[in-house]
């Protein structure tokens, strides 16, 4: 079924005999958060990028507010990419909530996957007081950014995808970024928002197999480092590694970084498997 | 690196540019560090300078909402784009409050094409926030309105089709059927519509349509079994029984298991998953003549107060046509029963065959005043009578009934010619408060007395009778005087007509439901009458009568009344 490529923009690169590396984007943009990591791992690996169903190059028509008013609706999509392609022995990276996605699907189908990546994962964005959780906001600083975010509908267009200058002889860049790039309908942000802010995936960490690597940010307002290592704590299988990078999207701040981190891990748990 | 002083970057452009701007202006570093803000910022965020310089402006300064806004939404688009324009943040003033400001920015690159730092441009907005809710109530607003008139559209469109499906049809099982369909078609995936009739005790009716047809028999059967096997406390019961509209948005198993006794009817719902429905009685005078159940598959959007408002208005204009229909239908009926007794068998005669014959009209629910008689004066000889009164209904049937009286008594008693009973008949009827309109043909079969027989009549404005001899037709056509009832003003004296009759000869006497089309002249009619009677051959007089009033019975609008005679052959003349 060409459907679920399509419906999800999905590009594969790099070695089709490789082991397949799947990096999934995070709350607030599409694939291209990874132009600059992805590249380095197509010598040796096949690469697949894609975009959530409302972000980026998806099909639009396919998002309904109904169905992807949860994570499992976006991990129900991520395994129908990987069924489609027949993918095992994944290396699935996720950034942001996209890291909790794949917590899901890889707890649904834990023999497609070999690691998984977390790329400043939260399994919880508020804090649960009672269970001495701390998650870094609290229900009101929640409502707050939703409602930042519904404040910026309308600078949404020319706020979020500018005019790319400069490349006089690629214009098709210029032209591609505005037409796609960080580019939602505030509705479906909306939605995602809800779905990503709201959500309690702790009882998942638990339920995981799969190894995996934790990889923290230095002052990431998002997923602060407490959270990186509670979730450290609950997989039992995984280990953490923590970058000098700050902020929330090392994938953009410190691409370099991030990729060593990542590729030092899978050096370390064995070559990939190129048949 | 040490964080510079405002003072530092005003030497570029001079400390009156910087710090005067109407705006506040910051420099970042590479992680984000504020290295220089000038005096409108300071103003705007309420901070000493000191407070300010080498702290991490997005996460430190802004409010929590923006702040992840940055790490999630803008920061990708500075890394990549290197700009962000007119985006809303909400600054974190020294106070702690929110101060709501436009931010732009610009990621600066040094000569390798490193970034080394960010410029940020900010205005603060402080009405921005009330524009963008008013802003946003009017796109709601919008919406809602937007949405309103699409139901309305919606709406329009099924009173439309719900309207023609009852206004085209004339009979009330044949309307519920049209209707039926229009709501599938247009808001239900199946429907039922009952025809409970209070004032007959016929089976209970109904109409059944399923969106797809291939289902309309099950729905069919459903219809059938729900009146056994629904329980009074049911949503069905309370709609049929107590016609009391229901409203269900949601049909659940447990609703279907407890709602009938039937295991039939509990696997006709799993196959037809009904999940919300309507049911509307269309009651009239405290009548309930129909019951309107409209349902939607689950799955499907669930049906709301306004659908229910609709369909309950719906179901008092069907109840309200089904009631004019079966209320035509049956004063149709009546009027045929009315007319049909009042057409009395010819006695019988000798040397005489006579057959008559009456057809209601075929089309519409109209009803003819037209009538046939004949019977034997008292000396024996035979008087026939057709004629016609002018209206279509019950009171025209009534009418009749009276002038037909008024003619036989007269034509019965009085022994002068047709002429006359006419005359005294048209007084008598005035007389006596018959207010009526009417042709009529009044006509004698006398024998003379060498035995040979004519036929002597008198016309009230009647069709002229056809003469039928050896295969030949002709109309005896003369001056018709005027109609009965036009009263005494129009006293003119009235003429008879005789005609020689031989045995074998046949005369039919008709009223013009037989030879009036509307779109044709009477003469064509009549031309076209003849015709027929003599493409319909030699045979027995019954047969030809059949014949003729097959040739009509296709473009029926009128009733039709036919008395036809045939002189036999002499019985054996005394040699």
């Amino acid at each position: 079924m060409d459907g679920v490529l399509a419906r999800n923009n999905v590009r594969v690169s790099g070695q089709p005999q490789g082991q397949p590396i799947v990096f999934a984007h995070g709350y607030g943009c599409d694939q291209a958060m990874w132009r600059f990591v992805a590249p380095t791992f197509e010598p040796e690996y096949r690469v697949v990028v894609f975009d959530h169903v409302g972000f980026g190059g998806s099909d639009l028509a396919a998002w309904s507010a109904q169905r992807y008013g949860t994570l499992q609706a976006y991990a129900d999509d991520l395994l129908e990419i990987i069924r489609e392609l027949d993918l095992r022995d994944v290396v699935f990276v996720g950034h942001s909530v996209a890291a909790m996605i794949g917590v899901l699907a890889a707890n649904a189908e834990p023999r497609r996957f070999a690691h998984l990546i977390l790329l400043g994962p939260s399994p919880r964005y508020i804090d649960d007081m009672e269970a001495g959780y701390v998650g870094g906001f609290s229900e009101s600083e929640i409502d707050e950014l939703l409602e930042a975010l519904e404040g910026n509908h309308l600078g949404w267009s020319a706020g979020m995808a500018p005019v790319i200058m400069g490349n006089p002889d690629r214009p098709e860049l210029g032209r591609e970024l505005t037409e796609s790039f960080c580019r939602t309908d505030p509705r479906v942000a909306l939605t995602f928002a809800r779905a990503t802010f709201r959500s309690d995936n702790r009882a998942d960490l638990a339920r995981v197999t799969v190894p995996t690597l934790v990889v923290q940010c230095a002052q990431d307002a998002i997923a602060p480092e407490v959270v990186g290592a509670y979730v450290h704590e609950h997989i039992a299988t995984s280990e953490l590694v923590a970058l000098r990078a700050t902020g929330h999207c090392p994938n953009l701040s410190a691409p370099g970084e991030t990729a060593a981190a990542i590729g030092s891990y899978l050096q370390r748990h064995g070559a990939p498997i190129t048949d | 690196m040490a964080p510079r002083s405002p003072i530092d970057d005003s030497a570029a452009f001079g400390t009156a540019d910087w710090d005067g701007a109407p705006c506040g202006l910051l420099r970042l570093d590479e992680s984000g560090r504020i290295v220089a803000a000038n005096a409108g910022f300071l103003e705007r965020s309420e901070y000493a300078v000191g407070d300010v310089l080498g702290r991490r402006f997005w996460d430190e300064l802004l409010a929590v909402g923006s702040r992840a806004l940055f790490q999630t939404q803008l920061a990708p688009v500075l890394e990549l784009d290197g700009r962000l324009e007119e985006v809303m943040v909400d600054l974190r003033t020294a106070r702690g409050e929110r101060v709501p400001a436009l931010l732009n920015a610009t990621r600066l690159t040094g000569e390798t094409g490193t970034s080394i730092g960010t410029s940020i441009a900010l205005m603060s907005v402080p009405d921005r926030r009330t524009y963008e809710r008013e802003l946003r109530a009017a796109r709601d607003t919008a919406e809602r309105a937007l949405a309103a008139d699409a139901r309305a559209r919606r709406r329009l469109e099924l009173l439309n089709q719900a309207n023609t499906a009852l206004a085209s049809s004339t009979d009330a099982e044949i309307a519920a059927g049209s209707l039926a369909r229009a709501f599938v078609a247009q808001l239900a995936d199946w429907c039922l519509i009952y025809l409970p009739d209070p004032d007959a005790s016929e089976l209970l009716r109904w109409s059944a349509a399923h969106a797809d047809r291939a289902r309309t028999l099950l729905v069919d059967r459903l219809a059938e079994l729900l009146p056994v096997h629904a329980g009074p406390s049911s949503a069905f019961g309370h709609a049929l029984l107590r016609g009391e509209p229901v409203l269900l948005t949601e049909v659940t198993e447990q609703d279907q298991r407890e709602s009938t006794d039937s295991a039939e009817v509990l696997a006709l719902y799993s196959a037809l998953r009904p999940g919300s429905a309507i049911l509307v009685p269309g009651t009239v005078r405290a009548r309930q003549l129909a019951t309107i159940v409209v349902v939607r598959e689950h799955g499907r959007a669930p049906f709301t107060d306004d659908d229910l408002a609709d369909m309950t208005d719906l179901a008092a204009r069907t109840g309200i046509v089904i009631d004019n229909l079966r209320r035509q239908a049956r004063e149709h009926s009546n009027s045929v029963a009315l007319q049909q007794a009042l057409l009395t068998t010819p006695p019988p005669t000798p040397a005489l065959q006579i057959v008559t014959c009456y057809l209601p009209a075929t089309t519409g629910n109209e009803v003819g005043g037209d009538w046939y008689d004949a019977f034997l004066q008292p000396d024996g000889t035979p008087v026939l009578v057709i004629g016609d009164v002018v209206g279509h209904d019950i009171h025209a049937a009534a009418a009749m009934g009276q002038l037909r009286g008024v003619i036989r008594t007269v034509g019965y008693t009085q022994p002068g010619p047709p002429a006359d009973v006419l005359t005294r008949a048209d007084a008598a009827a005035r007389g006596l408060g018959v207010d009526v309109l009417a042709s009529a043909l009044v006509a004698h079969l006398e024998t003379g007395a060498d035995g040979s027989m004519a036929l002597r009549w008198s016309s009230a404005g009647h069709p002229p009778p056809i003469l039928c001899r050896q295969g030949q037709a002709r109309a005896l056509d003369v001056a018709p005087d005027r109609l009965l009832g036009l009263g005494p003003s129009l006293q003119k004296t009235r003429h008879d007509h005789q005609v020689p009759l031989e045995p074998g000869d046949t005369v039919l006497l008709y009223t013009d439901g037989l030879i009036e089309d509307v779109a044709e002249d009477i003469d064509v009619g009549i031309a076209r009458l003849i015709a027929s009677i003599e493409r319909a051959g030699r045979g027995g007089l019954d047969e030809l009568c059949d014949f003729i009033l097959k040739q009509r019975a296709a473009e029926g609008r009128d009733d039709v009344a036919l008395l036809a005679i045939r002189l036999l052959r002499r019985p054996s003349a005394p040699a």
